[in-house]
Formats: C-alpha cells, sequence, structure tokens
C-alpha cells in the first residue's frame, strides 16, 4: 500500500530552487531515510507533505487520497524543532496535540516512558534542555499510534548524550514495524535505523531504494608497497579495480564483487609486486553517499 | 472540530496563562481605580454652565454608561485589544505552535476560527466587567433608578462595548497574522490607532472626499461606539456645527460591523493562505 506520493513536487524560495519536479513514492512498512546534505530540500519535502507550507507546483497523496487537514491526524510528526508552550508542562502540551488529532490519553504515561521523560512530565516546557524537548517531540509524534511516523533531522542540536538517547528510541520505533519517514544529512543514523533511502540534492531525488541497492557495499582494498608506481601501474590494468585513489602513502581501491584480499596478494606478487600491507575494508557510506552527489 | 471543540482547543492553551489572566485583572483593577480617582475629584469655584462642572454626574446613570465605556473602551481596552489579540496571534508563529498544530492535523480555517473564539470570549469578559462596574457605580452615585430601563440601557451598551472590543481585538489580530512579530505588530497597531487614521481623517480624507464622510473609518467608527461623554461641550464651543463630529450610535454598529466582518474575512482569507 503506498502510503505517500510525491507527483513533481516543485518549491522555490525567491531564486533559490529548494524542490525540483520530485517524485517520492513511500510504501506501507517501509523506514525511509531522507539523506542529503543541508539545503537539498529534505525539510522543504516534510514541510510540504505536512501541510505546513504550499508546493509552487506538483502535487502529493496520503494514503492514495488528496490531502486534506484530517488525514494528518493519521501521521505523527517532527518537523525541525520541537515546538510547545512554554508555561505548559510536558503532560498538558501532549494533552493539546491529542486533542487536535481526536485520540485518547490512554497512551501517554507509556509514550513518556518511551522517551524517559516519566519522571518530568509535570515540569514545564519551558524549563527543559533541549534534549528533553526534542524527546518531548518523540513522544507527542508517538501519541495516539499514528500509522505514519515523520521526523525530521530529530538528532540536530542534540548533545552527544542526546544524541545516543535518540536514536536508541528510533532504533526500537522502527523495529515495531511501522511506516516511518525520517530525514537526515547523517548517514550513520539513516543506515543503523533505515530499511529504505531516498537521496537528495539541489531538490532533486537522485536515487531511491533499499540502501543495500543505492549505497555500494563492495569492499575497499587498502593497499602499500614499496614500488608505489608499480603498483598503481598494475591496478590499472586488472579488470576487478572500478577505481583507486592515494593517500597517506596507501592506496584505497574500489573492488568490484568480492576480491578476496589473499587473491589479490598472490596476483600482485605474481606480477612481480611486493604489498608491504593489504586490508580489506567496508566502504564509508560517506564516500558512496558524496560519490552519488558529485555524479548527479 | 466544532465550536466547542475548538474552546476546549484553546482552554487548554491558555488557562494557565498568567499573561491574560493579569490583563484581565489589571483591567478591572485601573477601571475601578479611575473611576474610584474620578469619583473624588473637585472643581473649585462657580459653575457657569448650569451643572456642567458637577463631575459626579458621569458617574450617575444613564451618564455612566458612557462615560465607564470611554474610560474603559477607548483608552484601555484599545490598549489591551491590541496587545492580546497581537499575543493570541503572533505568539503562535513566533513559537511555531501554530506549525505544530497544523502538521497535527488542524485545519487553517479552524486555526483562525479558533483565534476569533478567543477575541469574541475576550470581548464578553471585558464587557461583562464594563456592564458590573458602570452598575456599581451608577448604584453608588444615583438617587432613584428606574432598573428596567437602566438593565436595557446596560445590556445595550455592553452590547456596544463588546462590538467596539471586537474591531479592535480583530484589527490587531489581522496586522499579526500578516506581520507575525508581536512587537512589530503592536507597533503598527498604535501607529495606526492613534496618528495614522487621524492623519487620513484630517488631512488626506478632506482633499479627496467631503469631511463629513471622515467619521466612517475603523477605529473611529468602533470609538464612537462609546462616545465622548463630554461632546455637549463641543455642541456649547461651537465646535462640529458644520458637520457632525461622531456617528450616531446606528451608523456606529453599522459601520463596526461592516469593518468587523471585513477583518474577519480578511483572517479567513489570509490565514488559509499562510506558510506556517
Amino acid at each position: 500500500m503506498k502510503i505517500l506520493q510525491t507527483n513533481q513536487l516543485s518549491k522555490s524560495y525567491g531564486r533559490i530552487q529548494a524542490l525540483d519536479n520530485l517524485d517520492l513514492i513511500v510504501n506501507s512498512g517501509e523506514v525511509l531515510g531522507i539523506l542529503g546534505p543541508n539545503g537539498s530540500g529534505k525539510t522543504t519535502t516534510l514541510s510540504i507533505v505536512l501541510n505546513a507550507i504550499f508546493a509552487d507546483s506538483g502535487t502529493y497523496s496520503w494514503f492514495d487520497k488528496s490531502p486534506n487537514p484530517d488525514v494528518l491526524k493519521r501521521v505523527g510528526a517532527l518537523l525541525e524543532t520541537p515546538n510547545f508552550y512554554p508555561q505548559l508542562t510536558a503532560v498538558q502540551n501532549l494533552k493539546i496535540i491529542a486533542h487536535i488529532r481526536g485520540v485518547g490519553l490512554d497512551d501517554m504515561d507509556d509514550v513518556l516512558n518511551l522517551v524517559n521523560l516519566s519522571d518530568r512530565k509535570n515540569y514545564k516546557f519551558g524549563s527543559f534542555s533541549y534534549g528533553m524537548k526534542q524527546r518531548l517531540a518523540i513522544a507527542a509524534v508517538m501519541l495516539g499510534d499514528p500509522e505514519v511516523l515523520i521526523f525530521d533531522e530529530p538528532t540536530n542540536g542534540l548533545d552527544p548524550k542526546g544524541i545516543v538517547e535518540v536514536r536508541e528510541i528510533m532504533v526500537r520505533l522502527a523495529a515495531t514495524g511501522r511506516t516511518i519517514i525520517m530525514a537526515s544529512h547523517i548517514l550513520d543514523e539513516v543506515e543503523k535505523i533505515c530499511s529504505h533511502v531516498a537521496i537528495l540534492n539541489k531538490g532533486r531525488l537522485l536515487a531511491q531504494g533499499k540502501i543495500g541497492e543505492i549505497l555500494n557495499t563492495s569492499p575497499i582494498l587498502e593497499l602499500c608497497s614499496p614500488d608505489l608506481g608499480k603498483l598503481k601501474k598494475w591496478l590499472d590494468s586488472v579488470d576487478w579495480c572500478t577505481s583507486w585513489s592515494e593517500s597517506n602513502g596507501l592506496v584505497q581501491v574500489l573492488a568490484a564483487g568480492n576480491v578476496e584480499s589473499s587473491e589479490v596478494n598472490a596476483q600482485a606478487f605474481e606480477n612481480g609486486i611486493v604489498l608491504s600491507h593489504i586490508q580489506s575494508k567496508k566502504p564509508r557510506l560517506e564516500d558512496e553517499f558524496i560519490h552519488l552527489i558529485d555524479n548527479a | 472540530m466544532g465550536i466547542k471543540d475548538l474552546l476546549e482547543l484553546e482552554w487548554l492553551k491558555y488557562r494557565k496563562n498568567k499573561l491574560l489572566w493579569f490583563s484581565v485583572v489589571g483591567f478591572v483593577v485601573l477601571l475601578m481605580g479611575i473611576l474610584m480617582a474620578y469619583s473624588q475629584a473637585r472643581v473649585n469655584g462657580s459653575d457657569p454652565s448650569g451643572g456642567m462642572m458637577d463631575l459626579n454626574r458621569y458617574l450617575k446613570f444613564p451618564k455612566v454608561w458612557e462615560f465607564t465605556g470611554y474610560i474603559g473602551g477607548n483608552w484601555m481596552a484599545f490598549f489591551l485589544d491590541g496587545f492580546v489579540g497581537v499575543y493570541l496571534i503572533a505568539s503562535e508563529f513566533s513559537r511555531k505552535t501554530a506549525r505544530q498544530q497544523i502538521i497535527s492535523g488542524l485545519s487553517r480555517s479552524r486555526f483562525v476560527s479558533a483565534k476569533l473564539l478567543d477575541f469574541l470570549l475576550f470581548s464578553i469578559i471585558l464587557s461583562s466587567i464594563y456592564f458590573l462596574v458602570s452598575i456599581a457605580f451608577g448604584m453608588a452615585y444615583t438617587g432613584d433608578v428606574s432598573w428596567g430601563s437602566t438593565v436595557r440601557e446596560g445590556i445595550f451598551m455592553a452590547g456596544r462595548f463588546a462590538l467596539m472590543n471586537m474591531v479592535y481585538i480583530t484589527g490587531a489580530g489581522l496586522i499579526a497574522l500578516l506581520l507575525r512579530k508581536s512587537a512589530l505588530s503592536m507597533l503598527i497597531y498604535m501607529l495606526y490607532g492613534l496618528f495614522l487614521e487621524v492623519i487620513l481623517r484630517w488631512y488626506v480624507h478632506g482633499k479627496i472626499l467631503s469631511n463629513e464622510t471622515n467619521r466612517f473609518y475603523p477605529f473611529n467608527a468602533a470609538e464612537d461606539l462609546m462616545p465622548n461623554p463630554g461632546r455637549e461641550i463641543f455642541d456649547m464651543t461651537g465646535v462640529g456645527a458644520e458637520f457632525p463630529l461622531y456617528l450616531e450610535p446606528g451608523q456606529a454598529i453599522v459601520t463596526s460591523l461592516i469593518y468587523l466582518g471585513i477583518f474577519v474575512g480578511l483572517m479567513y482569507f489570509i490565514g488559509s493562505r499562510t506558510s506556517v
């Protein structure tokens, strides 16, 4: 079942094209990470589908229906920053959200427990640290057990302890099988939490699919030899070497397919190259992400 | 969400808001304080105009309705409505709580409706205070009171007082919806109410239209719902002989209702098209 679909969604702020004909599909049960550098259009996309701002052109649908405010009652969302009434307590603020969504207060204690705010539930929002505010916002997202959860940069502005806490909550939520959409520019976060990824840059969708399909998982070989010139020349000739780069006397090789280190060592020796260092590394998501962005 | 749900929503938001409660209490204290201080004032010397210098006559029925309305409405409520109207709208944008409500499923038109209900409720509260304070002072300073006609007149005047409040507070809310900044909105509201409309009426209007129609400006129409109780002095001095300075009550009511309708319409129009 399609939960959310955008069709040719465009939005500009003056001369800046924030979104450029974005087509995005989120299916039921997916934990989708919308990944992109700052200014890539992640928050703009979420703001439009959450009815906070209007698109210049294009359409979107929730649950295969035209958007209307009532449909958002089935969606829990944290957009950018936690926004609540400072003079009210955590519970009083959650009651306002529950009232708008038309849901009961039965799970109030559960959601506060989930975000570790039970002992501060009767404290004023204005007295909370940023991390606590963010956790309250996550509790508000969860209130009434909505079908879809949306988090926009959920760890933004948090200290390291806060980041760990919020990530743990996100991982727990992702494990429940709900449909989750999470915008982030932190790859590690997306990799740990999400099953699917959509990569945005300059308002355009570069790729969307399962994380393993979109971001290359082939290994990187780190090689070193007393004769680096000969090593590099040899790497240019072998078919399993997709590309290589040199840094601090080490040659990093992006290998096509699963190439065993022992096999590489044997081949190098047969070609008169003695390797003084060989290590197979899991590719960094950052490298793949930058590769996608650069090639867009 | 129906009216009851919207009222409940606003109650959840503001029932603990000290600023609003202090505003209401402050209105009561200040209005009563001014009237009590006034009641102690005396004029020395002879009265050349047959009772005009009897200050206490403004505290007796029926003059007390106009006098309390003029003090409590044209001055105190003008500032208080401006403050509350701006606060209730602008704070929702500056704290981004309007955004949180919209993304939680509240429609923009419902958001505006909730604010208009706040305005109506606040106007009714101030009008009730005006009614009770006027009754209290009227009773204290009037000998024989014909209660039937006095209460009828009081209800009519309280209605006018409420309408005046609605024009002021909705005007302030409209400015806040456009500008979203509390301080700037309040400044524009005050500048318009205290200076710009006066300049338009007396220095611009006459160059385009007849001066006689310069009474039909929004805040002037609202002001004339509670006209200056001392306006008879103008009659004595000849000011206003060429054309009337004040709208008749009926004219003020109709004109204010038209402006209120325009303000409400504009709030819905702007509110439904605004990003949060």
